[in-house]
């Protein structure tokens, strides 16, 4: 899983968003670290759609919102492939702190 | 959204391109709505946006590589790894890959900034429906006038007699409204036209409707169109507008229609932009021989111009024959709109995109060359490749692949240099180039710039490739790297040399011969004094000023007042500011000469001044005298259009004489040997005017045309109702144009002031073209010149340091170090001489092609050609003498005890 792939299930674990919301979201929790470009966003939107872990949610109708954008909301699929990754990821990070306080 | 972010995201959707067709449709939208916010986040900085850009680009590029091969990632496919290799290689001598690169992006840059700019103005279709079938009817006098404005007689009767136009119509550009009654008075560009000219344009307004063929009646004409600027800018877009009655010049006109943003058709004087049509609605065909017509029609389905054109010749000659009085000897000359409308520009536009491609070329043959060098120091390394079993296809892609790399870090930097230079020469160019304001970085220049990059690649990998060739593996692993023994040919490298002198050779006499034109332009004397002239244009509306007593009366008045301010020692008034747009010409019969035949009458230009016009301008009276006062007369104007406009009211009490001043050549043509002091003429349908004086010829139209026959008649006489005040003063600048404003305003505060500028800039101005394509072409040469030293100094020193061994030999053997350091220069001057050859007759080519452009300077000038042709072989010298010098200090012991 990329770092890509990797926060943006993240921020829509969270809540349903488009992309510009994805992006801002990122960039607000990692603390700016990761800024992700429009062409990296939705090249990994794409992906992610194709694997089915997250859908795509049109355009919302009626509200103020900007016509332009489309909503996208994390799957079943999607979530169990995120607990997966992060538990990965947990696992590796206690190993990481054990080894790094006894060096 | 500011004009940065415009930009910005014209420039973001050109390069979303580079995703595969599927991905942009999907993603597209949501993209750009992404990159607008980014783009208004970052704000107008210079270093934000650079920082936006740089993000924005790295992130495209990377993601869009992705999207078109998604299958080599991971997997590492051979084109990704050709890639790699390919940057590696590149990367491994950062220097010469940099250099390569920024020549790239230099030449590619600027070929698709010119080219983006020719495409604008000359290439792309006309904004109108089926522009191809837009013609213009000229009416032309014989082999020397192609182009004359169409007269009251013809116009309506072509449009009656012939059947190859599906619609005919007319623009007449004599008059300037001034609008009063909302804000500020404002002068608008006013075109007037027949509702046939809004049919053969095929224009759809915004709102309301064109003008019907009923309003072209006289007395129906109080209706207007405006155009989408003046809409938004004086009515705030009201959707309301149409129906509402907006005051012109003083009149009532009723607004029906408004004009779509991009009809912005014709141009005005100075290539500006129509505010307001109104239809011509009078009797055109009583104004028999008034030649103020602009002829536009549109083909039917199928017609040629050819078929148009003969028609058009029959018709023209049965009028010459029905009405030998005003058209005898006159035809017709059928012509496509587009090419009239750029045939100013054409061949300067031309010769800019031909000195910018030659410029190319030098850059290619340049790199070329650098490649050579490193594809000769690394015939190495590829002979221990194909040794150890690479096949040549396999380092033929190798190369390609580098040659890729060139070109897509070349094409790009170019892409993005020619977006700036787009911006650039809009902003600064000269507003009477049609249509250079919709140049833009599209889908065609951003073509062009791929297409040219993608040319370069394959010639700077194919370049090394030829050599690859020849790569004798086991000779070259025997050898090593070290210099052959024999000495070496570089045929391909000579050759490159060859060209590249001769293209500089090329641009360099362009150049020169432009420079040489323009420099006696700006040495020619007009005949009058600019420095020092303020110019400001009125225009009185008929309404208030309808009694040309009152006219001559407001213009007096006017100019009392402006003498008394601070440092004016003179004012005048005219209807043609000199080396203005405007002109009039009319047939003149000399007294005591028979009657001319009718076509063959004797022709003047004539203009309308005050008695202080020539001290204003510095234009001395050679015999005579000039005007006064006293001039004014009762009966005006002079000059009767045709037969039967009634003789002006007055016209029979005593009063002072009709007068005139002519110019010298007037004088000398028409009354050659005698003083025409005291003679008389007439002017069309005018009483008998004596010449009162003889002045100066000035180069009234413009600096290049020769002073024609031309005479000046005094504003008391013949009434205007717009003018051009002259304003001499110590000083242009400081309060002057205030207290002008404030001259004028004192006596009419609803009376537009507008267009306040020197007499200098109006001069000037008319020379900005061929001042911007003097000075681009000179830069091109001055480029080339140097990209053709840096080549021949190349391969020089290349080649010399080969024959090191030889050279040491050489020495050893008895030569003399003056007869080593002559042998490299020989090379070099051979070079060089062959590439001058070459380059004589290309340079004659252009020049023969462009010899509109020059200005008392033939295509073939000798100095011209001597002279450049000495500069290039200088230049030539200095880039063979430093490798000389090397070759002079050779230390034979060294160099053989080494090999």
């Amino acid at each position: 899983m990329t770092a890509a792939v990797l926060h943006i299930l993240l921020s829509l674990a969270g809540d349903d968003r488009h992309g510009l919301g994805i992006a801002a979201d990122v960039k607000a929790f990692t603390n700016g670290r990761l800024s992700l470009g429009p062409g990296t966003l939705y090249g990994t939107i794409k992906r992610l759609l194709e694997a089915g872990l997250i859908e795509d949610l049109g355009s919302p109708s009626g509200d103020e919102d900007d016509p332009r954008r489309r909503y996208y909301r994390i799957t079943a699929r999607g979530r169990r492939a995120l607990e997966a990754e992060t538990e990965g990821l947990a696992s590796v990070l206690g190993v990481a702190r054990r080894r790094l306080k006894t060096s | 959204m500011s004009a940065h972010e415009i930009r910005g995201m014209r420039l973001y959707r050109q390069l979303l391109r580079l995703y595969p067709s599927a991905f942009r449709r999907r993603f597209e939208t949501e993209m750009t709505a992404m990159f607008a916010e980014a783009s208004a986040t970052a704000g107008t900085s210079s270093s934000a946006r650079l920082a936006l850009w740089r993000t924005v680009l790295s992130d495209l590029v990377r993601s869009a590589w992705r999207e078109r091969f998604p299958e080599r990632i991971g997997g590492m496919g051979e084109l990704a790894y050709d890639a790699r290799q390919a940057w590696r290689s590149v990367t491994r001598a950062p220097l010469l890959g940099a250099f390569v690169v920024l020549l790239m992006a230099l030449s590619i840059g600027s070929t698709t900034a010119i080219f983006s700019i020719v495409n604008a103005v000359l290439l792309r279709p006309l904004p109108f429906a089926d522009p191809d079938r837009l013609v213009m009817i000229w009416e032309r006098r014989g082999a020397e006038v192609a182009r004359n404005p169409v007269g009251g007689h013809e116009y309506p009767e072509w449009q009656a007699r012939s059947g190859s136009f599906a619609e005919m119509g007319a623009v007449a550009f004599d008059r300037e409204y001034n609008l009063t009654g909302t804000g500020e008075p404002l002068t608008l560009v006013s075109p007037r036209v027949t509702s046939g000219f809004l049919r053969v344009m095929g224009v759809t307004p915004q709102l309301g409707r064109i003008f019907t063929p009923d309003e072209d009646q006289p007395g129906r004409g109080r209706v207007a169109m405006i155009s989408d600027a003046l809409w938004r800018g004086r009515f705030n877009a009201d959707p309301a507008i149409v129906n509402r009655t907006i005051l012109l010049s003083g009149e009532p006109f009723s607004v029906v229609g408004v004009m779509p943003p991009d009809f912005q058709f014709p141009p005005g004087p100075g290539g500006t932009r129509p505010d307001v049509w109104t239809p011509i609605a009078e009797p055109i065909h009583l104004y028999r021989g008034r030649h103020y017509l602009f002829v536009v029609a549109r083909l039917k389905p199928g017609l040629t111009i050819e078929a148009a054109q003969s028609e058009m010749d029959a018709i023209a000659a049965g009028i010459a024959t029905e009405l030998p009085s005003v058209s005898k000897g006159h035809g017709a000359s059928v012509r496509p709109l587009h090419g009239e409308l750029v045939l100013d520009v054409r061949p300067a536009l031309l010769v800019l995109f031909a000195a910018v491609v030659l410029v190319l070329l030098i850059g290619c043959c340049n790199v070329a060359n650098l490649l050579l060098a490193r594809a000769a120091a690394r015939q190495q390394e590829m002979a221990v490749r194909v040794a150890l079993g690479a096949g040549r296809l396999r380092l033929a892609r190798q190369l390609l692949a580098e040659g890729g790399v060139f070109a897509i870090c070349g094409g790009t930097g170019g892409a993005l240099l020619a977006a700036w230079l787009i911006a650039v020469a809009t902003s600064i160019a000269p507003g009477d180039v049609p249509r250079l304001q919709t140049a833009h970085l599209d889908g065609a220049s951003l073509a062009f710039a791929a297409t040219v990059s993608i040319l370069t690649a394959l010639l700077f990998g194919l370049v090394p490739l030829a050599q690859l060739a020849r790569v004798q593996v086991a000779e070259r692993l025997k050898h090593g790297s070290k210099g052959s023994v024999r000495p070496v040919r570089q045929p391909l490298r000579r050759a490159l040399v060859i060209v590249e002198v001769a293209l500089t050779l090329i641009v360099a006499v362009s150049a020169g011969l432009l420079l040489q034109s323009f420099n006696r332009l700006l040495h020619v004397d007009p005949g009058f004094n600019a420095g020092g002239v303020t110019a400001v244009d009125l225009s009185l509306p008929s309404t208030r000023y309808r009694a040309a007593a009152s006219q001559s009366r407001f213009v007096e008045d006017a100019l009392a007042r402006i003498e008394g301010l601070p440092g004016v020692t003179a004012a005048a008034a005219t209807n043609f500011v000199p080396q203005g747009s405007g002109y009039s010409g009319i047939p003149i019969g000399i007294e005591g000469r028979p009657i001319a035949e009718p076509g063959e009458e004797a022709m003047a230009g004539y203009r309308v001044v005050t008695p202080q016009y020539f001290e204003a301008l510095g234009i001395p009276i050679l015999a005579g005298r000039g005007f006064t006062p006293q001039d004014a007369r009762v009966a005006v104007p002079l000059i009767r259009w045709f037969a039967q406009q009634p003789q002006p009211t007055g016209f029979d009490v005593p009063q002072a004489p009709p007068v005139a001043v002519v110019n010298q050549t007037m004088a000398r043509q028409y009354w050659p040997g005698v003083d025409p002091v005291g003679r008389r003429f007439t002017a069309l349908f005018s009483p008998a005017i004596t010449v009162i004086g003889v002045v100066k010829d000035s180069r009234n139209r413009a600096l290049a045309e020769r002073p024609e026959p031309e005479f000046y008649l005094s504003l008391g006489q013949e009434p205007q109702s717009k003018v051009t005040l002259l304003v001499r003063a110590r000083e242009s600048g400081g309060a002057l144009p205030a207290g002008l404003r404030a001259s004028i305003w004192a006596i009419d505060r609803d009376l537009p002031v507008s267009n306040v500028r020197t007499l200098e800039d109006i001069v000037n101005g008319n020379l900005s073209l061929f001042r911007g394509l003097t000075s681009l072409v000179s830069g091109f040469a001055v480029i080339a010149l140097v990209l053709t030293t840096l080549g021949i100094y190349a391969v020089i020193s290349y080649t010399t340091a080969q024959r090191t061994y030889e050279i040491g030999v050489r020495l050893a053997l008895g030569a003399q170090r003056r007869d080593i350091r002559h042998m490299v220069v020989v090379n070099g001057i051979g070079l060089t001489l062959a590439g001058i050859a070459a380059g004589i007759g290309g340079a004659y080519a252009l020049a023969r092609y462009a010899s509109q452009l020059l200005y008392e300077v033939q295509p073939s000038d000798p100095f011209t050609y001597a002279a450049l042709s000495t500069v290039v072989l200088a230049i030539a010298m200095v880039a063979t003498w430093l490798p000389a010098r090397r070759a002079q200090r050779v230390d034979p012991v060294t160099v053989l005890r080494n090999e």
